[in-house]
């Protein structure tokens, strides 16, 4: 019978005894009393009762029968009930001390299972830890699942814009989906007039709606009221738990009491809930203190959330906002080519990112897999050696039952160890992933084992120790049981039912790691694309920071280009500068406009020329600065004639002809004619796909924006450079805001970041699972060649050569492996589809990759295997014809 | 033949039920044959109240039972003593007679003893 149906039987059985149980107390308490009462009647009849008579008098002395059997089956059920239960725990308590002799008696093999369960589960604790964190943990407020991201978008959805407090008025107008609809920003304010001095603490703004979202209630207090979001009320202020207790004492007596923030006085109203965190992309957790958003000049733009109606779905309500930005537009032309996404939670994540989780979660989970089928071949190999022993307990009156449960403790005892060893292991890769992490992952900040990660540890423990020990235990229980009956005999068919499986485990644990070979090869090969590909300039020695004027200062445009023009100055006095410039991002970033594209003389373009376009304001040295060549045209150095600088490949792409010089574009149907005056050659973005990476264009920047950037590029290492730049633009201006200064190589590593954590962890997934895979092939090859000594001593004896002998080992073992490696690579053309959105330059159907992983598992498995096979060629034909 | 019994105080018939399996193991019926035999018929009991005592006995691990076959080739179920079942009658055996003592002292008591008993040092 399959093992499935033996399952169910006693599972069955197990439900049945029960009853069963209670019946048998029934019928042995009527056999008692019936004895009894034949006895008496029996008595009576040879003292010359009549039958009839007798019966009734014998019934008649016995008393109240029925109450005294009441009373009986009562004591006996519950003494059964307590006798089964000490019986029981008495068999887990033999079993438990059972299995731990056993490994005692079997250090090597538990503490390679040992270490390879708490490699496996290890790393699955940490990899479903990060994952649980970042994508299943709800919002800890009521009905969550209808709080909801709202955000503005180019119309192709690829780009997320922030939205701004009238916008958000408008969609709320505009559409009847939500229960409530706000806004927030994070902001940073100082406070002063404290114990502790000046404070710089980190805030947030929320719109008057933003709570009713959520759905919070306060600590203490109260929370804002709509009136204190209005220009010119008093200013409030309300306190996060954290903060209140690490700065106030936790007092009750704090509502009321000032504060002052930024220089004003506010009045604290109330105190948050301590698990308040504000939904977004990156979850926002460690607020110290919360301010209303007044909406004013200052405040441009924030993150949107809502609560839908109950029953309104995302694609409704972002169908119901899409049609508000189209009214928009037909009064504003800025709201044109512009759309709206609402998002639940679990699309916060980037794609881009949830799809690199779910890659490790499947690798990880192979590499698990893999574990528990080394230690389950291990187990196999230990139960053929053990027949002996099971096959006395058979004999001593263990039922097959009983034998399974003992194996099968013995793996909960290896899988409970591997479970600890694994809390560690993770402890280990959640350092190494916090170390290693992206900027995608920056929410991981912070992160600790926690009790629910434990508790998985510990679950997942037992359940692998349930897969791998489930076949060996059936079948170290079925081999028990048939050498007890059959006297002294080594039974050969048993040997090999298990040694068949093992190299079936062996031959799937190839495949699986073939699998993570070829994928993270693929990974590889991506990220070694996105290093090889051409910046289109000179990334050394760059640096970049955005710079804002004071309004209140330069509050005209004509102000502001004489400024730009002096900090540019100044910064090429600095020393060790060889180049700077005013306007333009540090490259490769650019920034991002939407449109319909037209062409001046091209009616009919393609239907998906695309609505995102790089856009940047740039000064006319901007390109020399950073090293790209000028490759027609000339570069305008003011805005007469509404000017653009587009890169080569927009320029092939509409006129592969090369005449695109003196061409005009517009982006929208009431927007400018732009002309083309100057090709420049391509900047890339490595690891990017999106359309604002290939095509840019470039006005000119003539320094009338009160928001500007400078870009600078020293000659060599400058550890001071911002400092420097610093007080450059200090001696302009003390009240210029400097941003921060970032470097273009630091740019381009960052686009690089997140395909390189995903091709190391992979990589360290398939290494792994090499590594193991190879493990589990020696040790089924090694066992093969110790069994079959006397075949190999016969063969030498007949002439075989040592050389043939180590041949025919290796030729096996390796016809195992490239069984596994066949199944491998066809399953791999399949399994690379999990990876194909994170592939950069490279195809899903690689040959070059699949050859090399082919051949590097081909080769690690000939190493393994020749080992052993170098042992059966020095096996001496008479010592192993005489060992038998 | 059936004269009305005594009564008899609650843990009595335990204590004669553990005296009784103390010589061989018994079955329920066996039991309540000596039980009255060694009584002289003046001890007898409801069936039903032996087979309470005798429960109960197995559950308090004083006896355990172990089905057999008896003498008239039926299955039957034996009693047996266990070790804290013989400790336990000796325990009970010792307080019993105390018992006993000492109500017969007090019926066949002559009245001089009571006296002395009571204010003890008078003529």
């Amino acid at each position: 019978m399959s093992w499935i149906a033996q399952g169910v039987r006693g599972v069955r059985r197990a439900f049945r005894l029960e009853r069963w149980m209670g019946e048998q107390v029934e019928r042995e308490l009527d056999d008692e009393f019936r004895f009894h009462l034949e006895m008496r009647e029996g008595e009576l009849r040879d003292a010359g009762w009549s039958p009839e008579a007798a019966r009734a008098e014998a019934r008649r002395r016995f008393g109240d029968t029925d109450e005294a059997r009441r009373y009986c089956r009562a004591l006996d059920h519950r003494g059964a009930r307590e006798g089964r239960r000490r019986e029981w725990a008495r068999g887990w308590g033999q079993d438990l001390r059972s299995a731990v002799r056993q490994l005692r008696r079997a250090p090597t093999l538990a503490l390679v299972a040992v270490l390879t369960l708490s490699l496996g589960i290890g790393a699955t604790t940490a990899i479903f830890s990060v994952v649980h964190r970042l994508m299943l943990a709800p919002l800890p407020y009521p009905d969550a699942d209808r709080i909801v991201a709202v955000s503005q978008t180019s119309a192709q959805n690829d780009v997320y814009i922030a939205a701004s407090p009238e916008l958000v008025d408008a969609w709320r107008e505009g559409s009847s989906a939500f229960e409530h609809l706000g806004i927030y920003t994070e902001a940073q304010v100082v406070r002063t007039g404290s114990d502790d001095g000046r404070e710089s603490l980190r805030a947030a703004r929320l719109s008057a709606e933003v709570p009713a979202v959520l759905g919070i209630r306060p600590q203490l207090g109260r929370l804002f009221l709509a009136e204190e979001a209005r220009p010119g009320a008093a200013p409030v202020a309300m306190l996060a738990y954290g903060y209140w207790q690490r700065a106030f004492g936790g007092r009750d007596d704090v509502i009321g009491e000032p504060v002052t923030l930024d220089g004003r006085v506010h009045t604290i109203v109330g105190v948050l809930p301590r698990d308040f965190v504000l939904p977004s992309f990156s979850p926002v957790r460690d607020r110290q203190v919360v301010l209303p958003l007044v909406p004013d000049s200052t405040i441009g733009y924030g993150f949107a959330i809502g609560r839908l109606r109950e029953g309104v779905t995302t694609a409704v309500a972002s169908a119901q906002l899409s049609a508000v930005m189209r009214s928009l537009a037909a009064q504003d032309p800025q709201f044109e080519h512009l759309s709206a996404r609402v998002m639940r939670q679990e699309e916060f994540l980037g794609r881009g990112t949830r799809q690199m989780l779910l890659v490790f979660m499947g690798a990880v989970t192979v590499v698990l897999l893999i574990a528990c089928a080394n230690v389950a071949g291990l187990l196999l190999a230990r139960a053929a050696a053990r027949q002996r022993e099971l096959a006395v307990r058979a004999a001593l009156g263990a039922g097959r039952r009983r034998l399974v449960r003992q194996l099968l403790t013995e793996s909960a005892l290896l899988g409970v160890l591997g479970g600890v060893g694994g809390v560690g292991v993770a402890w280990l890769g959640l350092r190494a992933v916090m170390a290693m992490r992206p900027p995608s992952l920056d929410e991981l900040e912070g992160m600790t084992l926690d009790p629910q990660v434990l508790l998985g540890a510990i679950a997942l423990a037992l359940v692998t120790s349930l897969v791998f020990g489930l076949a060996p235990a059936m079948l170290g229980a079925a081999e028990g049981l048939r050498a007890s009956l059959v006297v002294g005999s080594r039974s050969a068919t048993g040997h090999r039912r298990s040694q068949r499986l093992r190299a079936a485990l062996v031959g799937g644990e190839v495949a699986l790691s073939v699998v993570l070979l070829v994928c993270a090869g693929l990974l590889v090969r991506s990220v070694l694309a996105m290093h090889a590909v051409d910046v289109g300039f000179d990334p050394r020695n760059l640096y970049g920071a955005g710079i804002t004027l004071p309004e209140v200062r330069y509050s005209t445009p004509e102000s502001r280009p004489a400024v730009y023009a002096a900090i540019r100055e100044r910064l090429e006095t600095i020393p060790g500068v060889v180049a700077a410039s005013v306007g333009g991002e540090v490259p490769p970033d650019n920034g991002v406009t939407f449109g319909k594209l037209e062409i001046d003389g091209m009616p009919d373009l393609p239907a998906d020329a695309p609505s995102t376009i790089g856009y940047d304001q740039v000064s006319v040295d901007y390109f020399r600065v950073i090293g790209t060549p000028l490759l027609a045209g000339q570069l305008p150095s003011d805005t007469a004639g509404s000017p653009i600088v587009i890169n080569e490949t927009f320029a092939r792409r509409f006129w592969p002809d090369g005449r695109a010089i003196g061409e005009r574009l517009r982006l929208s149907e009431n927007g400018a004619w732009r002309t083309v005056v100057g090709i420049v050659g391509d900047v890339r973005r490595p690891g990017s796909r999106s359309s604002a990476n290939e095509l840019r264009m470039h006005v000119p920047f003539d320094g009338t924006s009160p928001y500007g950037a400078i870009l600078v590029r020293t000659s060599g290492d400058a550890p001071q450079l911002r400092a420097s730049v610093e007080r450059a633009v200090a001696g302009v201006d003390p009240d210029i805001e400097l941003h921060e200064l970032r470097t273009a190589e630091g740019v381009i590593a960052t686009s690089i970041a997140g395909p390189r954590f995903s091709m190391t962890l992979l990589g360290v997934f398939a290494v792994v699972a090499l590594v193991l895979a190879t493990v589990g092939l020696y040790g089924v090859v090694s066992l093969a060649v110790t069994q079959r000594t006397r075949e190999i001593g016969v063969r030498m004896a007949l002439g075989a050569s040592p050389r043939g002998v180590t041949a025919m080992v290796v030729r096996q073992a390796m016809l195992l492996a490239g069984g596994g490696l066949v199944a491998g690579l066809a399953a791999s053309v399949g399994a690379v589809r999990a990876v194909r959105g994170m592939l950069y330059g490279v195809e899903p159907l690689d040959a070059p990759t699949f050859v090399v992983a082919a051949a590097s598992l081909a080769v690690v498995a000939f190493v393994a295997a020749l080992v052993p096979a170098r042992r059966a060629a020095r096996v001496d034909a008479m010592v192993a014809l005489r060992a038998e | 033949m059936a004269r009305n019994p005594s009564d008899l105080m609650h843990g009595t018939l335990d204590v004669l039920v553990l005296k009784t399996l103390s010589w061989q193991p018994m079955h329920g019926y066996a039991i309540m044959r000596w039980i009255e035999r060694r009584t002289g018929g003046v001890l007898g009991f409801e069936d039903a109240a032996l087979y309470k005592a005798l429960h109960r006995l197995e559950r308090s691990g004083a006896i355990e039972a172990e089905w057999g076959v008896s003498e008239n080739n039926r299955r039957a179920k034996y009693y047996r003593l266990t070790e804290p079942g013989r400790r336990e009658l000796a325990a009970e055996a010792t307080s019993w007679r105390r018992y006993a003592a000492a109500v017969v002292a007090v019926l066949d008591g002559e009245r001089r003893d009571v006296i002395d008993a009571l204010e003890p040092g008078t003529a």
